[in-house]
């Protein structure tokens, strides 16, 4: 038995051939590495394909069920198309081919994209959870990585890494400790949508306050949770209160949650100054109708910039 | 499948150094796979390396207990812990599948074409969840471990959390090597479903050297009792009789 399952990365230019189809491809590149093995771009012939190689038959085996599994009939195009399976020893001794995914990293699109942009991002993936729960799957391992973002036009958001990917109602398959509402004290690690939303929350308030220092590992939940608290304190109020109600896992409609979302980030840059006092905002999160809160914030912005352009017209008839 | 009914038994070592005391870990964790349990074994460096001998060794033990060994900084202890015992018990239940599989059509997993065999692996990885599993947790406590004992307890209640959101029961134990006032062991929290944090807090470095041996020895002993109590429970349903009358 293998002790260690560590494979030696693949150079550029090297070949891995399958022992069932008998095809030879041409390693490009590393496009990613996952907690199983590694993701390779190659290519034959003019084709590229992303091929993903595991130390353990067991994982490439379980995963190609699954990618095979979620790949929608009919429905918006989430992971990878699946492509087909083999085994390439000694280089590539277990591997699977699917379709090359395009897009940046979520965490890396989210800082370039604007407002309007990042709400459609929030859209896509809404909408892509929402569709993988109906299917009866988590995501699981939900994190900015894990999302590729192809700001286009057209915007398209995909899904990758399916190691994560649960049957509802089993023990979450793999995830990462940041973005996981149980290593925060927020809820069990059954597969449920409100694990995914928790995640997904989690995902917001890290994109848009940092992400948590090493020494929250050390600490107990309760002590981690104030990390959360004094990040929450960073948001706009409306988006803080939508975070809050993702974490608590009191909305387990993943296209609600975004709707909820996108309506906090209307007309609001994210991130607020930090001025605001932390008393009023360390508060935990009240269930109060998201109408009332909406609307009075709206008008303040119209008066606000009524106020000015009044001023403005004021100033210029005059001059 | 009876086999399939059979519980999982694993000792999971956390170290960050090598044994100094008692038994040689290698023949502990070999006797432990003859009983069918297997070793795993982390190693945790704080920004550096375990050296090469306490290395040798964690990987030296995992190969004798036929499990795996991984040496990780603090901050993926957590995730490590869980994904070892995820893994060698699918691993473990694989090898009764494939076992199973030799036995009625002649051929082992890997030969079967991929496609085939991932169907075979889902529903391998549909009986992990549903199996009983029993894990004895070592922690080393000697002085070096002293800052990363806050790591390490909140990695095993994490792990706990992990294994409650299982179909299957799982129960985990936690031994602390050395003990207090030369005793090689400590019993930090006796098997049981629940983990209540509070026992943990007790987790805290003692005087003394690395009985690594000795604790995998304990560990089996843990591991054998809890199967005996659970024999004579079965034959006592089975056969009141027969078990009164013993």
């Amino acid at each position: 038995m293998r002790t260690d399952s560590a494979l030696p990365p693949l150079a550029s230019g090297q070949q891995v051939c399958g022992k069932w189809q008998g095809q030879c491809w041409s390693v490009r590149r590393t496009l990613g590495e996952g907690t199983t093995g590694r993701v390779y771009l190659a290519s034959s012939a003019g084709n590229s394909v992303a091929i993903k190689v595991c130390p353990r038959s067991a994982d490439a085996a379980l995963e190609w069920s699954i990618l095979t599994g979620v790949h929608p009939q009919g429905g918006p195009l989430l992971f990878p198309t699946p492509l087909w399976i083999d085994d390439g020893p000694p280089v590539a001794p277990f591997f699977y081919a699917m379709e090359v995914v395009t897009g940046q990293p979520l965490a890396d699109t989210w800082q370039t994209a604007a407002g309007s942009l990042r709400q459609g991002i929030v859209q896509q993936i809404g909408a892509g959870l929402h569709h993988l729960h109906q299917q009866g799957y988590i995501f699981g391992d939900f994190k900015p990585e894990n999302i590729l973002v192809d700001l286009g036009p057209p915007l398209q958001v995909r899904f990758v890494d399916v190691g994560g990917v649960t049957s509802c109602g089993r023990s979450v398959r793999q995830f990462t400790p940041q973005f996981d509402r149980a290593f925060w004290g927020l809820g069990s690690r059954r597969a449920e949508p409100t694990y995914d939303i928790a995640a997904f929350a989690i995902t917001l308030l890290i994109l848009e306050t940092g992400s948590p220092p090493s020494e929250i590992y050390a600490q107990r939940p309760e002590q981690r949770r104030l990390w959360l608290t004094r990040q929450k304190a960073c948001l706009s109020q409306s988006l803080a209160q939508t975070v809050g109600q993702g974490l608590a896992g009191s909305v387990s409609n993943a296209e609600k949650f975004t709707a909820l979302c996108t309506r906090a980030m209307t007309g609001l840059s994210g991130v607020q100054g930090m001025s605001r006092s932390p008393q009023a905002t360390a508060l935990p999160p009240q269930r109060r109708p998201f109408m009332a809160k909406d609307w009075t914030e709206w008008l303040m912005w119209l008066s606000l910039v009524a106020v000015v352009s009044v001023t403005v017209v004021a100033w210029v008839t005059i001059g | 499948m009876d086999a399939i009914e059979a519980r999982v038994r694993q000792i999971l070592v956390l170290t960050d150094g090598f044994s100094n005391m008692g038994e040689d870990p290698v023949l502990s964790a070999q006797k432990a796979r003859q009983e069918n349990i297997v070793v795993n074994v982390i190693g945790v460096v704080d920004k550096g390396d375990m050296g090469q001998r306490g290395r040798q060794e964690a990987f030296a033990i995992a190969e004798a207990g036929g499990g795996m060994c991984r040496i990780v900084e603090p901050v993926e202890l957590s995730a490590t812990v869980q994904m070892l015992t995820r893994q060698t018990m699918q691993m473990t239940l694989q090898q009764v599948v494939d076992e199973q599989l030799r036995k009625l059509i002649g051929t082992p997993v890997e030969a079967m074409p991929p496609a085939q065999r991932s169907q075979v692996m889902q529903a391998v990885d549909r009986l992990e969840d549903q199996l009983k599993l029993q894990v004895v947790v070592l922690v080393d406590t000697s002085a070096s471990m002293g800052d990363k004992l806050g790591t390490v307890r909140e990695a095993i209640r994490d792990l706990a959390l992990s294994l409650q959101a299982r179909e299957g029961l799982s129960e985990v134990a936690v031994v602390a090597f050395p003990g207090e006032q030369d005793s090689l062991v400590r019993l930090v929290r006796a098997f049981a479903p629940a983990l209540q944090m509070e026992q943990l807090n007790s987790l805290w470095t003692a005087k003394g050297g690395t009985p690594t041996g000795p604790a995998i020895d304990y560990a089996r002993q843990l591991l054998a009792e809890k199967r005996m109590h659970r024999q004579h429970f079965e034959n006592a349903v089975k056969n009141p009789d027969a078990a009164i009358g013993g």
